[in-house]
């Protein structure tokens, strides 16, 4: 039997915004006025309720009204929704925490704490 | 009601999850309709735990479902104080302290205050003093909970709704209003007569999700509002904006399925677009595509033919909402139930289906207090013969009538009848309800009816008349549709055929009702609703086809009351 991890958002409704608002920064977007004017695909209750999850997981920053976003996003967005396959026999819930919190940082994610208030993963 | 016997809302609520489950059960090979029944589970679910937008409507419903709201009058406490509980003595500091709590929260509450006192009408019309219209809008307004608009055919409900909707956003600019219905034609039409009366600033702010239904409209800006409109724009505006991030984006993040080559918006971008839109029309069942825990309540929800709702479809709107107007009339039709859903209903005891069927909208209207409901009382469709009848059969000789007269020849009231002698419809028990009998009548004075407007036409140009050919059963309905079909007579008459049920909410100039039975029971007549909804579809005239003998001999009440009207002998005597 092999141990198979999956990552999924805590928050499914803002997860679009979430996204848009990681790429929008990447591309220049880096002020309120300029996020809220270049997405107009979402909803600006949306959007600040996005920029607080990035926030509230210290996966974003401002820095002299310049918003940034931490390098771990790109990994987020890579491994989400994609399950991973772990050549480890199943485990007792207890060691399952573990596991993710080990796994995160092998995937080479910087903010482990971060990653978890954004996502919920799931052992099988 | 019988005496003793308490009436309790949440009782009504438990039959109706029972009754969902079971439902639920029977249609589980029909994956869309299981998501409907749980969508309905899961509010009324809330419901009953007081996880809906305003506690008050389940205070208010709780009280005034019951009869014994009859005897406790307007004091919708769920408790009386307990005295065995002694309250301690709070110190002169803490008294103060508690009343600065109290004072910054009602200042808070102040600005969700939705008991508005309005001055003027905005719409035209409403300066007729026989017409009670506005006082009961301003009455609606002033309510800060729950309030209960019937509205007789004709009446002018959307007119009604539209007003309140203006009024709302004129005292609170920046109010959410939702505007629900069972059916996607209410909806259309309420938000079809807003984007007329309204200008630039209510069109920007109306979405109907996730389409309109109906393809012609009153206003030319109406189509624009439509949610798959709203979604291509905003995709556009972003294009215009960020191009290179709209392209990444549109490659990344979810979107639609493929249906007929189409990719269809997916549901997130729905959610977006309603929290950036301040009047939203959708029907009860699809208010849950549009909500999430991240979107915010409405201030208003408007329910319109609420009466032929279920429970569960105007619950799941009022439970989004912080103030509700259920707009309807209960004299009109009841929900319709399916073939699963009377096989479920047939589960559960008598009592329980036949509340649940019936509807409880009857009996909240006569127990709220007179500051909480309200009928519209002037008709603005039926010829005052067609509207007399209708208001002392069905509103007790409430409703007084707009219209004199109309611009053409067909005005009667009356029968087409015929002897059934050795005629049987059904031939045997359970056959099909089909009339051939009737439908030549019914064809024929179609035939005549068009030569009579072709004769005008040619001395002076004549609008085309609309017909409502109404029929209680389907088999029938089918035949008329394809006899009428083969008739050459579009050019002066627009002909619709349908059930009575389907026919609820839509008018016409003259309406041909076909009974089909010539023998058996005559239990789908007996409903004094289907009636009351059959014959007030019709602006100007109203044929009864059927056979008079049959009829008295069912000695039904609001039949007997239709055979007292005279036979039409022919169009020639009046064209």
């Amino acid at each position: 039997m092999k141990t198979e991890i999956t990552f999924h958002w805590r928050k499914r409704n803002l997860k679009e915004s979430v996204l848009a608002i990681c790429y929008a920064v990447r591309l220049g977007y880096t002020s309120r006025d300029q996020l809220l004017s270049a997405l107009p695909q979402f909803s600006k209750s949306r959007i600040l309720l996005s920029l607080d999850a990035l926030f509230s997981a210290n996966m974003a920053d401002v820095n002299m009204g310049v918003l940034s976003i931490n390098s771990d996003m790109a990994i987020v967005e890579e491994i989400i929704g994609k399950p991973i396959v772990l050549p480890i026999p199943s485990m007792e819930d207890e060691a399952k925490p573990k596991l993710i919190r080990s796994v995160i940082f092998n995937l080479g994610l910087n903010n482990p704490a971060g990653v978890e208030t954004l996502l919920k993963a799931t052992v099988n | 009601m019988p005496e003793g016997r308490v009436f309790d809302f949440i009782d009504h609520l438990d039959d109706w999850l029972e009754y969902l489950t079971k439902v639920l059960e029977l249609s589980k090979d029909d994956r869309q309709t299981c998501v409907k029944y749980e969508r309905q589970i899961k509010y009324l679910i809330r419901f009953r735990q007081g996880a809906n937008s305003n506690i008050n409507h389940n205070r208010l419903l709780h009280h005034y479902y019951g009869n014994k709201s009859l005897k406790e009058g307007d004091n919708i406490r769920f408790n009386r104080i307990d005295d065995s509980r002694q309250r301690r003595q709070l110190s002169k500091e803490s008294e103060r302290k508690v009343k600065e709590i109290i004072a910054e929260a009602n200042q808070v509450m102040a600005l969700d205050d939705m008991a508005l006192e309005i001055s003027a009408p905005i719409q035209n019309g409403y300066d007729d003093p026989s017409n009670n219209a506005f006082d009961l809008i301003k009455s609606a307004m002033s309510t800060q909970d729950l309030y209960f608009l019937q509205g007789p055919p004709g009446t002018g409900k959307t007119t009604a709704i539209v007003e309140m909707i203006l009024q709302t956003l004129k005292a609170k600019p920046n109010a959410r209003i939702l505007v629900a219905s069972e059916t996607h034609v209410a909806v259309d039409n309420a938000l079809d007569r807003l984007c007329l009366i309204g200008d630039e600033s209510i069109h920007s702010k109306t979405m109907r999700y996730p389409r309109y239904a109906v393809t012609e409209f009153e206003s030319k800006h109406t189509a624009r509002t439509a949610a798959e409109i709203r979604a291509n724009e905003v995709w556009n505006r972003a294009l215009e904006l960020a191009p290179q991030l709209t392209n990444l984006l549109y490659n990344v993040l979810e979107q639609g399925e493929l249906e007929n080559g189409e990719v269809k918006v997916p549901r997130w971008q729905f959610k977006n677009l309603a929290d950036k839109h301040q009047i939203i029309g959708v029907t009860c069942n699809q208010i849950d595509h549009l909500l999430d825990e991240d979107s915010e309540d409405f201030d208003l929800v408007i329910v319109d033919e609420c009466s032929k709702a279920t429970l569960p479809e105007w619950i799941m709107a009022m439970s989004v909402a912080h103030k509700c107007i259920l707009v309807g009339d209960h004299k009109q039709l009841p929900p319709t139930f399916c073939e699963e859903e009377s096989e479920a209903l047939d589960t559960l005891a008598e009592a329980k289906a036949r509340l649940i069927k019936d509807g409880v909208i009857d009996k909240l209207f006569e127990h709220l207090p007179i500051t909480m409901k309200g009928q519209l009382s002037k008709q603005y469709r039926m010829l005052p013969h067609i509207g007399s009848f209708i208001s002392e059969n069905f509103y007790n000789g409430h409703l007084r009538h707009h219209r004199k007269d109309t611009d053409h020849d067909f005005t009667h009231f009356g029968w087409f009848t015929y002897g059934s002698r050795g005629y049987r419809i059904p031939i045997q028990h359970g056959g099909v309800l089909e009339n051939q009998r009737e439908i030549e009548i019914i064809t024929h004075s179609l035939v005549e009816i068009c030569s009579r407007r072709k004769l005008k036409a040619a001395k002076s140009s004549q609008r085309k008349l609309s017909v409502a050919v109404i029929t209680p059963y389907r088999a029938q309905c089918r035949a008329l549709r394809e006899a009428v079909s083969k008739l050459d007579i579009r050019e002066y008459l627009a002909v619709e055929v349908d059930t009575v049920d389907a026919f609820q909410g839509r008018q016409a100039d003259m309406v041909f009702f076909s009974f089909v039975r010539t023998t058996g029971p005559a239990t789908f007549y007996a409903d004094s609703r289907r009636m009351n909804v059959a014959i007030s579809r019709a602006r100007d005239a109203v044929y009864l086809v059927g056979d008079r003998k049959y009829i008295k001999s069912k000695n039904l009440d609001v039949l007997n009351k239709l055979l007292s009207l005279g036979v039409v002998e022919s169009f020639l005597q009046h064209g």
